[in-house]
């Protein structure tokens, strides 16, 4: 039967190939675990020929040192007397004399360690029947116990004795080698450079190939960067190639920053464990949720732990992002954490069709750049019968709309004296009129240049008369025109400011659709225009943007929780990149959050047709200052250790003060203790500053401290009784004198400055000289004389108090941190002279 | 000039060990075999027809293969694996970026246990194809479905030890499955009348929790890493003998007879 | 002619004899490169298994590390807060010298904890006790604590280096045989 079955043929040629698969495979195997999966091998190796190479250059450069002449000689010079010294030492009567005292030395070392062993001993009995004692309770123990202390504490004096001896005989000892040790040092000093510089170069040799890594241990993070990037942290650069050159900005970033504390990745993102390539290291492969960030880029990170990107050193793009959110508002219609709670960015349209004209606000929905450049509202893309049906629907919410738009005739008298006031009071440090003014870029005061066409006259009376009965959040303060002056400017804006080719199509009341309003009204739904402005009717909707930032859940009512937990949660900046919509985009443009934001701001509702986001027209730094911000939002969870959360003032005015600043809007352009602009000085410590009476002069008629387009604007420029030839009336001045002196001073400075003995004159000359050799002037103007980049001085001795003038120059970043005024490290005296010198400077 | 190898092996020492002399006679062959710890399930003689790979395309015996490469590799991984949430992720990348030969030792524990479960398959296949799972062997067809599915355990415990995103959804995708069980799983039907929540469920075993964490991790790798292995050494073991006790591998049927 | 058969019949014999010698060398040289290449796949894989041993990367704290500018450190203490993290003490004396003692007993290996009332390091496991100088004075220690390279690096800060050890000898000051152990700012 078994004939029957067919032998099978060999297998031999089968194990065969498969042993040399198999052998492939280990070798494939081997190299990849050696070479393939190992890149920093090559770059250390390239990194070490680097280093080597400059250590070698500074080797032969210390060689070519040692051997110059003049170092040659002097080191000649020192073993001639080192020999001499030696032989000195070495004579027989010297020697004798050494020996004996080296052997006391011997003696007594030898006595100090017997007498330690014997006192280590007496220690450990000590210690165990103390143990026993406690155990037993034997009174045996206890009398042995005594002796032993006894014994230790005899041991413990006899050393110490031993002790002074040994010191008393080691000087004596010195003495003999002292001059031969003194050569042998000099010497050493000089051949060490050389031997220093050469140990340093051959010991590179013995550098480990190893991966380097900077552990975080509390938050699981291992950062293997400087296995390639091996100079990054290095004091002096090696050489300008990536990746082994130092990192850019050490100073701000580094050396606040320690690589041991912070790691790499937390800024730089990336993939910090991963070593086997770069671009995995670097994060640049499919599903690594954060990617490195390349260039400007970085500064994105800084907002995991800075709450405050505006005062943040090295981080221009955020500061500018920052900036740009507030004044396009991007918070009306995006949730963003950080941004909550600010007003909003346009006006209130209720009673639109009391201030406006129909065809200029068909105009201006349009195209609001189109119309004024500097506009900061978006362009929608309506068509003509959109944009009439949303001013309809605008128009048909005032009550009364029988206004007369027409010009009328212009009173040219009336119009000269309204110019005068324009001037006067200053209006162009806010208000731009064609582009051209309004230095005052933050607080985004409307253009005028073409107001006079858009505007209706009984309006714009009312809004000078009192800008908070239209509009109570507004930062237009309330100038104390009486009605003559108030006309005299609206005849002014009225004949100056108008567009030439604006052809109003009427100038009567409208007649209004109702389907049309009713069409209006859904579009307004549809873009969110209650976002950014508040309009009668949709004050309940929300804002319809997607959020951007999220703090944490709590601002979600309940119910929202639910279906918002996961997806919808996470803040832009680390939103999984499926959950960006490319749309029609998906081929064209690169897969990546950074893209897809540049895209979103360049042409936002470039993805879908449907989309709805309209233009802001942002340019290329807009964008990418933006991007910089977007991509900084996210939901690490870094330990407070690291955090530097933004300081929240608490501050609140108070009292009459706070309702003057309600009306002339102070903190439009001034700090104090943190609430306010930063456009005009900080008025925090005022009333230490500056003397009472210089103030008081200020008020009355704001003087000339600070460059044109920066100074303080007129509030009134009465005749009448009550109120003086200036602007706040008595009352109101002393008010904030009153508020200045008591609550915005500061305990750190003093009433009175020192005396240091000088009289007031010397102390004035040496106060002068000071002045002009420090080189005060290149800054300050006294009288004519001197630069203008820090305050004229010339009335400074009348202006500031000395206590203010004194602490200033101690240090100028006290209380201006950001000054450009240098610390020169004055002493005291110095101090005194320079404060006497500027207290004398005084207008006549 | 003697080879030391061959001295050793006429050494007292050998037989000590081996307990046989080293005379190649039939005896000790069939010793080598019948003493043999390791190849003592084998049967000391077998129908040449059995071992032909035209037949049983050795696919049993490739499983089993397999399974000691598993082991041995899975040994080594546990040597720099933390079963914590905070920690597996990054220790099985770390396989990759630093430590020694731990690509390696991933990949192949990876691909064996692909390829365990396509072998298994085949092997299953063959026998169902040449009728092997007939009377007498019919209960050992029944331990290898178990080990089929004990097979599929290892590997759907093993999917969620790296911990991403794949094993995470895997995870629970699966044990959701098991709560749509009837009478065990809270999703299941009639489990509501027994008071089944999601509190005491099969699923709830699983897990160690109601939702995929921390300790559905330790859960996975303590039956992935001891309780499972261990279960299917066990069935193993028994479907080896059975595969004697039974009259050895079934061959072709050489006598037309039905049985063989 | 017989002799020539006989030839032929030797040549013939000679052929197959070395035909067959060359098939038993070749026999030989296959079966050698078939172990030899099994024998060398298992010593591969108990080398690889060996390294594998061995990671690439540790996560402990580094050898070389930054401890804080010397102004942080008054004089005649004892600094325990790198205790439990690097296992190190930093000691500033009298004299305003730095010096650096390793937390291990040099008896069996314990941390010793330092008795601020009694001015000594005392070990939990077996009484040993250290000066402030790491000098042993009672229990079972044999010689005096462990050393480590203390420096000041480039910014101003100090600098512990734990790769060089000075070893403590039994009776001997370690501050007298090691001056470079001390670090004089």
């Amino acid at each position: 039967m078994i004939e029957k079955i067919k032998k099978e043929p060999p297998y031999a040629l089968y194990f065969f190939l498969l042993a040399v698969v198999i052998i492939a495979l280990s070798a494939w195997a081997l190299w990849v675990e050696t070479v393939k999966l190992r890149p920093w091998k090559a770059y250390q190796k390239q990194y070490i020929e680097l280093k080597s190479q400059k250590l070698k250059s500074e080797y032969e450069k210390a060689r070519y040192e040692f051997q110059s002449q003049e170092t040659q000689k002097r080191y000649e010079e020192l073993k001639m007397q080192l020999k001499k010294a030696t032989e000195n030492f070495q004579q027989p009567g010297v020697q004798e004399k050494y020996k004996v005292v080296k052997r006391e030395l011997d003696l007594i070392n030898e006595k100090i360690k017997i007498n330690k062993a014997e006192f280590q001993k007496a220690r450990g009995i000590y210690l165990e029947l103390e143990y026993l004692y406690h155990k037993h309770q034997k009174e045996e123990d206890k009398v042995k116990m005594a002796e032993l202390e006894k014994e230790v504490v005899i041991l413990e004096d006899e050393r110490k004795e031993l002790q002074k001896k040994k010191s008393v005989i080691s000087e004596e000892l010195n003495e003999f080698t002292a001059e031969e040790e003194k050569y042998t040092a000099e010497i050493r000093e000089i051949e060490k450079r050389v031997e220093e510089a050469k140990e340093k170069f051959e010991k590179l040799s013995e550098v480990p190939f190893e991966i380097k890594q900077i552990y975080i241990n509390d938050i699981n993070k291992a950062d293997r960067c400087e296995s390639c990037h091996m100079g990054i942290n290095s004091s002096d650069n090696i050489s300008e190639l990536h990746p082994f050159t130092i990192h850019p900005g050490k100073s701000v970033y580094i050396e606040n920053h320690p690589p041991e504390v912070f790691g790499c990745t937390m800024c730089h993102r990336g993939q910090g464990r991963a070593v086997s390539s770069a671009d995995k290291a670097h994060g640049w492969v499919e599903f690594w949720t954060e990617p490195m960030l390349k260039g400007n880029m970085v500064q994105a990170t800084c907002q995991t732990c800075h709450g405050d990107v505006q005062h943040l050193r090295g981080a221009d793009l955020l500061k500018k992002g920052s900036s740009l959110i507030e004044k396009y508002g991007c918070y009306d219609c995006h949730k963003i954490a950080g941004y909550e709670n600010l007003r909003k960015t346009g006006p209130e349209l209720t009673e639109i069709g009391l201030k406006v004209n129909y065809t200029y606000l068909v105009n201006w929905l349009l195209d609001p750049k189109d119309y004024i450049e500097t506009a900061r509202m978006p362009k929608f893309d309506f068509s003509e019968e959109e944009a009439s049906a949303i001013a309809d629907y605008l128009f048909s919410m005032t009550i009364e709309h029988r206004i007369d738009y027409s010009p009328g005739e212009i009173n040219w008298n009336l119009a000269d004296k309204g110019k005068a006031l324009w001037g006067q009071s200053r209006c162009s440090i806010c208000h731009p009129t064609n582009s051209i003014g309004g230095s005052f870029k933050e607080i985004y005061a409307p253009d005028l240049g073409i107001a006079g066409s858009k505007i209706n006259r009984d309006w714009l009376y009312n809004w000078l008369k009192d800008p908070k009965s239209y509009l109570p959040q507004t930062k237009m303060p309330r100038f104390r025109f009486t009605d003559d002056q108030i006309w005299a400017l609206v005849e002014f804006i009225m004949s100056e400011y108008i567009d030439w080719d604006f052809n109003p199509q009427y100038n009567k009341p409208v007649q209004l659709n109702i389907k049309s309003i009713q069409k209006g009204k859904e579009l307004i739904q549809k873009y969110g225009c209650f976002g950014c402005h508040e309009v009668k009717g949709l004050e309940e909707m929300k804002p319809i943007g997607p959020f951007l930032r999220h703090d944490e859940v709590s601002y979600l009512k309940v119910g929202e929780i639910e279906s918002k937990v996961g997806a919808e949660i996470s803040s832009i900046g680390n939103q999984p990149i499926e959950r960006f919509d490319f749309g029609v985009l998906e081929k064209l443009i690169p897969n990546d959050r950074m893209s897809y934001l540049q895209q979103k701001m360049k042409a936002p509702r470039s993805f879908r047709d449907d989309l709805i986001m309209p233009d802001f027209q942002f340019n290329e730094e807009d964008i990418e200052a933006l991007t910089a911000l977007l991509l900084g939002f996210t939901d690490a969870n870094v330990p407070t250790r690291f955090k530097v959360p933004k300081a929240q003032s608490s501050f609140e005015l108070t009292g009459k003060f706070a309702q003057i600043d309600d009306d002339v809007k102070c903190l439009n352009c001034h700090m104090i203790n943190g609430k306010g602009e930063e456009f005009a000085p900080d008025l925090s410590i005022e009333g230490s500053k500056v003397q009472e009476q210089w103030l008081r002069e200020f008020l009355k008629q704001p003087d000339i401290i600070r460059p044109m387009l920066k100074q303080m604007p007129l509030f009134n420029l009465d005749h009448d009784q009550t109120m003086i030839q200036g602007n706040l009336s008595y009352s109101e001045i002393e008010t904030i004198i009153q508020y200045f002196n008591h609550v915005l001073v500061s305990n750190e400075i003093p009433e009175n400055i020192p005396d240091n003995g000088l009289s007031f004159q010397e102390q004035k000359e040496a106060g002068k000289t000071l002045y002009f050799d420090k080189g005060c002037q290149a800054c300050h103007q006294i009288g004519i004389e001197g630069g203008a980049v820090g305050p004229n001085l010339s009335n400074v001795g009348n202006r500031l108090t000395e206590g203010y003038i004194f602490k200033h120059l101690e240090n100028p970043r006290t209380f201006i941190p950001d000054i450009v005024e240098p610390n020169y490290g004055f002493n005291e005296d110095e101090r005194i002279s320079l404060t006497r010198y500027l207290m004398s400077l005084k207008n006549e | 000039m003697k080879n030391p190898f061959t001295q050793f092996r006429k050494s007292i020492v050998w037989k000590s060990i081996f307990r046989r002399d080293n005379k190649d006679t039939q005896r000790n062959r069939a010793r080598a075999i019948s003493g043999n710890v390791f190849l003592h399930f084998h049967p000391v003689k077998i129908r040449e027809s059995a071992i032909k790979y035209k037949f049983t395309w050795g696919m049993g015996g490739i499983t089993f293969l397999l399974f000691i490469i598993l082991f041995v590799t899975g040994v080594f991984l546990m040597f720099y694996y933390t079963p914590s949430a905070d920690q597996a992720y990054w220790d099985v990348k770390d396989l990759e970026y630093q430590v020694p030969f731990g690509m390696f030792l991933r990949n192949l524990h990876r691909w064996s246990a692909h390829l365990m479960v396509i072998t298994v398959m085949i092997h299953m296949f063959r026998v169902f194809m040449t009728g092997s799972y007939k009377p007498p062997r019919q209960f050992n067809w029944v331990i290898g479905v178990v080990l089929l599915l004990l097979t599929l355990l290892l590997s759907f415990t093993g999917y969620l030890t790296p911990w991403d995103q794949l094993g995470f959804w895997a995870i629970t995708v699966g044990t959701n499955m098991a709560a749509a069980a009837p009478f065990i799983g809270f999703e299941g039907p009639f489990s509501e009348q027994i008071g089944i929540t999601v509190y005491n469920d099969i699923r709830f075993a699983l897990l160690g929790g109601s939702t995929v964490g921390q300790s559905a991790l330790l859960r996975a790798y303590v039956w992935h890493c001891i309780g499972l292995p261990l279960i299917a050494l066990i069935f193993m073991f028994y479907h080896f003998w059975r595969v004697r006790k039974d009259g050895g591998i079934s061959g072709p049927n050489i006598n037309n007879t039905g049985i063989n | 002619m017989k002799s020539l058969e006989q030839n032929e019949d030797n040549n013939e014999k000679n052929t197959i004899k070395s035909r067959l010698d060359a098939l038993e060398s070749r026999r030989k040289f296959f079966k050698r490169l078939g172990w030899g290449g099994i024998n060398a796949l298992l010593l591969g894989g108990m080398i690889m298994s060996l390294r594998f041993f061995y990671p690439r990367v540790l996560f402990e704290p580094p050898k070389r590390f930054k401890v804080g500018k010397p102004s942080e450190y008054p004089r005649d203490m004892v600094n325990t807060e790198y205790k439990e993290k690097y296992g190190i003490w930093i000691i500033r004396d009298k004299d305003g010298l730095f010096f650096c003692l390793s937390v291990r007993c040099t008896h069996l290996g314990c941390t010793p904890n330092w008795l601020d009332a009694q001015k000594k390091f005392k070990c939990p496991c077996h009484g040993s006790g250290f000066y402030k100088d790491g000098e042993n004075f009672e229990g079972p220690a044999p010689r005096p604590l462990d050393r480590f390279k203390i420096t000041l690096s480039g910014d101003g800060q100090l600098i512990v280096d734990k790769s060089v050890v000075f070893k403590g000898i039994a009776g001997m000051n370690s501050g007298e045989i090691y001056p470079q152990s001390l670090l004089k700012t």
